[in-house]
C-alpha cells in the first residue's frame, strides 16, 4: 500500500512544489481512490505528467491568468529574452553560413540579397541595443536585490556563467590561433579534428549564452520592479520580439533571394552551376529561427494581454 | 477561446462548470465530485483535470476547501461560486432556448 501510494506521489513530480504541497496529499488519494488498487496506465501517467506540465506553466505565469498580470508581464519579457538568446545562436550559424557572400553577389544583379543581408545585421544592432537599454532599466533593481542578500539565490548560475565564459574566451584564442595556421580548405570541412574543435567551440559559445540567458532569467523573477519600470521592459520586450520576426524575415528573403541568383553559393559549389538551393545548414538556420520567432510571438503576445491589467 | 465572463465559466462541459454544478448540491471530496460529474454529465474527469480545475475555482474564490477527512478534502461552493454559476446556467438555457425553438423541438421532446 505504502509502495503504491509512492508510485503514485511520484506521479506528482512534474507539479511546481508549491502545488504539491497544498494540493499533493488530496490529489493521491484521489487517485487511490480512482484506480482501487490498479496500477496506473502509460496513458494514465501520461495525463498526470502533462497535468503538473500545465500547472508548473500556470504557476510560473507562462499559461493562464491565474498568476498576477505584473508577473504575466514579466515572464512575458523573459520569454522574448528567450528568444533573443535562440535568434543569436541562429544568427551566428547564419553569419559564418553566409561568410564570404558578398564574393558571390559582386554583380549588381543580386540588390535585393544585399539589402536583406545588410538589413539583418542592422536589425541584429538595433536588437542588441534594445535588450541592453533593458537591462539598465533593470539595473538599479538589480543592484538594490544583490545588496539586500539577494546574491546567494542567483550566485550558482552567475558562477557558471562566469566560469563558461573564461573557458568559452581562451578556447576562441585558441581556435582563432590554430585557423591562423590553416589554409581556406582545411578550415572549411578539410581538416576533421578542427572541424570537432569548431563543434566543441560552438556548443560551448551556446551553452555561455544559455547560461547568462538563464542567470539573468533567475535574478529578473526575484527582483522588484515598480510599474513604470515594468512598463518600460514590456514595451522593450514587444519591440525585441519584432526585430526577431524582421531578422528571420530578412534571412528568409536572403535565402530566397540568394537561391534565385546564386544558388551555388548556397550549395557550395562552383560559381555558374545551378543547384538546389535548399541544404540542409540553411534549413537547420530557418527552422531554428522559425522556433525563436514562434517563442517570441508568444511571449510578446502574454506581455500585450497582461499590460492593459497593470 | 477567450471568455469575457470574469468567473471564467464557459461551456456546460468545462470542468469549471461541472464541478460547480456538482457542488451545488453539497460538499464533496475529489472522488465523490468526479462520480458525481459521471453520473450526471457522463463526463469522465481524470484526476489531473479535476484538481486542475479545482486549483482555479479556488484561485477565483468560486469554491473553498474544508478540513480533510483521512487525506481527503472536501470542497464546497461559496456564494460568488453559486453566482456564477447562476449566470452561467442562465447563458446555457437561453442558448438552449433559441437553439429549441429554432429547432422546432416542444417541450416534451426536449424532455
Amino acid at each position: 500500500m505504502t509502495e503504491d501510494r509512492d508510485d503514485l506521489a511520484g506521479l506528482l513530480r512534474w507539479y511546481p512544489p508549491a502545488w504539491r504541497d497544498r494540493y499533493g496529499t488530496e490529489l493521491v488519494a484521489l487517485m487511490e481512490d480512482d484506480l482501487d488498487g490498479r496500477r496506473p496506465s502509460l496513458r494514465y501517467r501520461a495525463s498526470m505528467t502533462t497535468s503538473g506540465l500545465r500547472q508548473r506553466a500556470r504557476s510560473a505565469g507562462l499559461a493562464g491568468d491565474g498568476a498576477a498580470p505584473e508577473v504575466r508581464v514579466r515572464v512575458g519579457a523573459l520569454v522574448v529574452l528567450v528568444s533573443w538568446a535562440a535568434l543569436l545562436l541562429g544568427g551566428a550559424a547564419f553569419a559564418k553560413f553566409s561568410e564570404h557572400y558578398s564574393d558571390a553577389v559582386l554583380s549588381p544583379g543580386h540588390p535585393v540579397a544585399v539589402r536583406a543581408y545588410d538589413a539583418v545585421m542592422a536589425i541584429a544592432v538595433v536588437g542588441a541595443l534594445l535588450v541592453l537599454v533593458g537591462v539598465a532599466v533593470a539595473l538599479p533593481a538589480a543592484l538594490r536585490f544583490l545588496r539586500v542578500g539577494g546574491w546567494s539565490s542567483v550566485r550558482r548560475p552567475f558562477v557558471t556563467a562566469a566560469v563558461l565564459t573564461v573557458v568559452a574566451v581562451l578556447a576562441t584564442a585558441d581556435v582563432g590561433a590554430w585557423a591562423h595556421h590553416l589554409t581556406f580548405h582545411q578550415r572549411n570541412g578539410g581538416d576533421g579534428i578542427y572541424g570537432f574543435a569548431i563543434l566543441d567551440w560552438a556548443l560551448l559559445t551556446a551553452g555561455t549564452l544559455g547560461a547568462w540567458t538563464w542567470a539573468g532569467i533567475r535574478t529578473a523573477r526575484r527582483i522588484e520592479l515598480d510599474r513604470s519600470t515594468l512598463r518600460i521592459e514590456a514595451f522593450l520586450a514587444v519591440d525585441v520580439a519584432a526585430v526577431v520576426e524582421v531578422t528571420s524575415v530578412a534571412i528568409g528573403v536572403w535565402w530566397v533571394a540568394m537561391a534565385h541568383g546564386a544558388s551555388w553559393f548556397l550549395a557550395g559549389t562552383r560559381p555558374g552551376t545551378h543547384p538546389s538551393p535548399v541544404t540542409v545548414q540553411l534549413v537547420v538556420i530557418e527552422g531554428w529561427l522559425l522556433a525563436a520567432t514562434t517563442v517570441a510571438l508568444f511571449g510578446a503576445t502574454r506581455v500585450i494581454r497582461s499590460l492593459r491589467s497593470i | 477561446m477567450a471568455t469575457n465572463e470574469p468567473s471564467g465559466l464557459r461551456r456546460s462541459n468545462d470542468p469549471p462548470v461541472l464541478i460547480l454544478t456538482s457542488l451545488a448540491s453539497g460538499p464533496k471530496h475529489g472522488h465523490a465530485l468526479a462520480k458525481d460529474i459521471e453520473g450526471f454529465a457522463g463526463v469522465h474527469l481524470g484526476p489531473g483535470a479535476l484538481y486542475g480545475a479545482i486549483t482555479r475555482l479556488e484561485e477565483r474564490g468560486l469554491i473553498e476547501p474544508l478540513a480533510s477527512v483521512d487525506r481527503r478534502r472536501p470542497y464546497r461552493i461559496t456564494a460568488a461560486g453559486s453566482t456564477a454559476l447562476a449566470d452561467a446556467v442562465s447563458d446555457m438555457r437561453r442558448i438552449a432556448d433559441v437553439g429549441a425553438t429554432r429547432l422546432g423541438l416542444t417541450p416534451a421532446r426536449l424532455a
